[in-house]
């Protein structure tokens, strides 16, 4: 490849080279920086240079490229900053000094122009191509979105006793939080789950869908290994005759241990964790079972509000292999929701920064009569009015699960 | 856009201790910064660390990764050695009640004084 000088017409080569002066500059320098005024464009004769805009590297050049000469010829601020990477021999060539040796040469004119519409129209092929690289990153991220909605149930369960709503709002275009519902026939439970994986982006959303499946598929291991062996779920004989309340909590604590274990021995490097409620109900008689593992309390609302708070029963999921699970029990009455929730309710922020707060939750919780929809519906508008125009930041995540009255 | 200035200072006693002072908001933008200057301190000899919050106004649960990510850093071979390379000093209510409620209390050792920080190191 031929070098700027070479690239250029002679007259104009012998302009650049009579008005230009040799600069030096030692590792690490920065010969300008963005938002500096430019009067001077240089030609790197020895060394390497990094265009850049604070950390972010635009370009790297060296032995006979050419910088600054859009700025530095059209007397506009410097819009990238330019530091040696190695000891530098720059050809400074300033924009009056140019002007005047111009003056005796019009063809070297001409070829400055011709010069200048060259990178120009180069410029513009590569933000065309930038531009389609962009594309296709936003099409991959949009197959990702849609292949991460397969990680979220896509009906809720259908059984007699209990109304079951579920909201979920990505803060970007693939989410951190989790939420599942699901009837376990082998012990005879609804499983209710949400879950918010710590961080946010393609990271988080890849460990979304590893903590839901892990706990799904263990949740229901008595069901998918019956299967297996020709039994009908629900007909587990491996379950027959055994208390139910008592198979309800070796299913927990096996869930949680083997979700926390596997991460945590096999992921635990990358230190990404999730804050998890899983909670099994008992369907006849609104027995619940549940581990609150770092996540936000969980509410039992009655006919006067807030009726049960269901702290964290153990730490986050993923990282302390090993940690221990309390099982917690409670009991959900006829009329009664269980409401499970991510941090982006309370945190959901407005326009001037304030967080919605979980103060504002319970008291739009006081009292509550509706059903499971109705409730989460109420929220969200609640959350959605206080935070007006403000950029979500965070996932927003609800499950609801209303035991109907008698 | 949140920020984090972090100063990092060494106490020489029984055993070097490596201080660094949190400034900021230490969430999903921030805990970049955490880690790599804790990976610079670490590259540079660092096996005790000392995390003084006490200026940090914010903790996320990105920040709470980060903080794990460190004390992966201070002891990779050795899983059980982990929390004890690392203090966590003053957090403010709201930072100590995330600790708390994500169960890091159990495993990292919170305190509101540097000389016991230091003595239990």
């Amino acid at each position: 490849m031929s070098t700027f000088l070479e690239s250029l017409a002679p007259d104009l080569r012998h302009a650049i080279e009579e008005s230009g002066t040799k600069v030096l500059f030692e590792a690490g320098e920065a010969v300008f920086k963005r938002g500096d005024s430019a009067e001077a464009f240089y030609v790197i004769e020895e060394g390497r240079v990094r265009v850049h805009d604070d950390d972010l590297v635009l370009n790297n050049l060296g032995l006979g490229d050419v910088f600054g000469e859009i700025a530095g010829l059209g007397g506009m601020e410097r819009t990238a900053s330019v530091t040696a990477e190695t000891a530098l021999v720059l050809l400074r060539v300033e924009r009056d000094a140019l002007y005047t040796a111009l003056q005796t040469r019009p063809e070297a004119l001409k070829g400055l122009v011709s010069m200048l519409c060259d990178r120009e129209s180069g410029m513009a092929n590569r933000m065309t191509s930038r531009s389609w690289r962009l594309q296709a990153a936003e099409h991959e991220l949009e197959i990702g979105r849609r292949i991460q909605a397969g990680f979220l149930p896509n009906t809720l369960p259908d059984i007699p006793e209990y109304q079951v709503a579920s909201h979920f709002q990505a803060a970007r275009v693939v989410a951190g939080d989790f939420y599942d519902a699901f009837y376990i026939p082998a012990i005879d439970r609804l499983a209710l789950v949400i879950g918010d994986v710590c961080d946010k982006g393609v990271g988080a959303a890849l460990f979304m869908t590893l903590f839901r499946s892990l706990i799904r598929a263990t949740a229901q291991s008595r069901d998918f290994v019956t299967w297996a062996i020709d039994e009908k779920p629900g007909e587990s004989s491996a379950s027959a005759g055994k208390d139910r309340t008592v198979l309800a909590k070796d299913t927990l604590t096996n869930t949680i241990a083997l979700t926390n274990n596997y991460v945590a021995t096999t992921h635990g490097s990358t230190s990404m964790f999730a804050s998890v409620f899983v909670g099994l109900l008992d369907p006849e008689t609104g027995a619940l079972s549940y581990v609150n593992a770092g996540h936000e309390e969980a509410f039992i609302l009655g006919m006067n509000g807030i009726r049960l708070s269901l702290p964290p029963t153990g730490p986050v999921v993923g990282i302390f292999a090993g940690a221990n699970f309390e099982i917690g029990s409670a009991q959900l009455e006829h009329g009664e929701t269980l409401l499970l929730y991510t941090d982006g309710v309370p945190e959901a922020m407005s326009e001037s920064g304030e967080q919605y707060a979980e103060e504002r939750l319970r008291s739009l919780l006081e009292p509550w009569r509706g059903g499971a929809n109705e409730l989460l519906q109420e929220i969200v508008e609640s959350v959605s009015e206080f935070t007006g125009d403000a950029r979500q930041h965070d996932d927003i995540t609800m499950l609801a699960s209303r035991r109907r009255t008698v | 856009m949140s920020d984090l200035q972090i100063g990092v200072s060494r106490e020489e006693g029984d055993k070097a201790v490596t201080i660094m002072r949190l400034m900021g908001s230490l969430d999903a933008n921030t805990q970049s910064t955490l880690e790599d200057k804790a990976r610079e301190a670490v590259d540079s000899g660092a096996k005790y660390l000392i995390l003084d919050m006490s200026g940090v106004d914010y903790l996320g649960s990105a920040g709470m990764r980060a903080i794990h990510a460190v004390t992966n850093l201070l002891s990779p071979d050795d899983p059980s050695m982990r929390s004890a390379c690392l203090k966590v000093l003053n957090p403010s209510p709201a930072a100590a009640k995330v600790f708390k409620t994500l169960g890091f209390d159990a495993f990292i050792d919170v305190h509101d004084n540097i000389n016991e920080a230091i003595a239990a190191l």
